[in-house]
């Protein structure tokens, strides 16, 4: 009997759905993770050694490494089910449920004669005005008890509902070169202004150049039978000063023409001074000599 | 009937239906309603053979003034199929039918028409 009950309630609330309104509120971190792979996409890379007056290049085949750091947080799920129809259909369907129900319960106090006013097509007379009042009472209690039973049942399911669950996003992504193996090929130095210099063979993963090579050298960058070499940014800074110092280093030291040169053009012997510093960083290289005689020049300048 | 259909709610929520009126009462009703028409439809009143009191004329004619009155030839339910065309402002004698009904109710049923124009047999 009860099955019977839900089945009918069911029926009665089968074409009133509920308007439902979801929100993700986000909860507390969990745990933190790191995933690593490797892409499987090898790179030729260089790095750089001074050993004044030389320049080691290492060649080097890597792949690539991603390193993905991953947050773990709980997420509510909120559900707010509401139906803006569900009071009018009570109130309604209350009314219509009053109205027949009076109407039924009240119905002996209706004439029982029938109206003989008028006589339908079947040569019957009129209904009386019970029957009248008993098919108006049933059918208000038709239309209005399943709207009542609906609107409570809509009633009763109103409100929210609450789901946890675990979500993931990713924090930080990081690729580095990763795996190195030593390679060896032909060494193309391109995109220099003058003509460009003739390849070289690589002896053990390395190529050895030397300040005087260097000086008359110009490029810009460096390719590995084809490939594009890739430098990080220190071994790309390391290259460019042992450049400049190529070039610095080679003119023999001249306190006269320093001293000239810091009465004629301060501003450019400061800023030679800051090179010849940067050329103190270069392991072997003969930067000091230069260094203390700059400092000279401009010592005595500005007394 | 058209009408009728506009009305179908309502009819179906007071569906429900008194006792069989006695052949006297229809009898007067289609009288009633013949009646009505003849007023506004010359043709009517014509085609009945109708004097200066039309309802007295007819009842006394039909011999339905009296409650014992039973139809016999044309038959009740002969009698009700042809009236359906009186019926077309509703159940109520307050609104005569068309004189397009009325005129139908005299062509398609010359038996019935008889009936009222020269009485029982």
């Amino acid at each position: 009997m009860k099955r019977l009950g839900a089945a009918v309630l069911v029926m009665a609330v089968g074409c009133a759905p509920l308007d439902v309104e979801r929100r993700t509120e986000r909860g507390p971190l969990l745990r933190t993770y790191s995933q690593e792979k490797a892409l499987n996409e090898r790179i030729p890379f260089a790095t750089t050694q001074v050993q004044w007056p030389q320049l080691t290049l290492a060649f080097s085949s890597s792949d690539i490494c991603r390193t993905e750091q991953h947050g773990e947080y709980a997420e509510d799920i909120i559900s707010t089910h509401s139906n803006t129809g569900a009071a009018a259909a009570v109130s309604t369907g209350g009314l219509l449920t009053v109205l027949g129900g009076t109407l039924l319960v009240g119905r002996t106090l209706f004439s029982d004669t029938p109206n003989r006013s008028a006589i339908d097509e079947q040569g019957r007379y009129g209904a009386s005005s019970r029957d009248v009042a008993t098919g108006w009472g049933l059918g208000l209690l038709i239309a209005g008890v399943p709207a009542v039973v609906a609107g409570i049942v809509q009633l009763s399911r109103s409100g929210e509902t609450r789901e946890t669950r675990k979500t993931d996003e990713l924090l930080s992504l990081r690729e580095v070169p990763c795996l190195p193996k030593p390679v060896d090929g032909v060494v193309e130095l391109a995109g220099g202004p003058g003509p460009q210099p003739p390849p070289r063979l690589t002896l053990n993963g390395a190529l050895v150049l030397t300040a005087d090579e260097i000086r008359r050298l110009s490029f810009v960058g460096l390719a590995l039978d084809g490939t594009p070499v890739t430098l990080e940014e220190e071994d790309l800074d390391r290259l460019e000063t042992f450049r400049t110092c190529a070039t610095l280093l080679a003119t023999p030291v001249d306190p006269e023409a320093l001293a000239g040169e810091a009465r004629s053009h301060p501003d450019r012997l400061r800023m030679k001074r800051e090179l010849a510093r940067g050329c103190t960083t270069l392991p072997g290289a003969p930067a000091q000599p230069l260094l203390e005689a700059i400092e000279g020049a401009l010592g005595s300048t500005a007394l | 009937m058209r009408r009728l259909i506009r009305w179908w709610p309502l009819i179906g929520l007071t569906a429900c239906s008194g006792p069989d009126a006695p052949d006297a009462a229809v009898c007067r009703d289609v009288v009633v309603r013949l009646c009505r028409s003849a007023v506004a439809c010359p043709g009517v009143a014509v085609q009945l053979d109708l004097g200066l009191g039309c309802e007295a004329t007819l009842l006394q004619r039909t011999g339905c003034e009296g409650d014992a009155f039973a139809f016999a030839s044309p038959s009740r339910e002969r009698v009700l199929e042809c009236r359906e065309p009186l019926l077309s402002w509703g159940m109520s004698t307050d609104h005569p039918p068309t004189c397009a009904d009325a005129t139908r109710f005299l062509t398609e049923c010359p038996d019935v028409a008889g009936f009222f124009r020269e009485g029982q047999p």
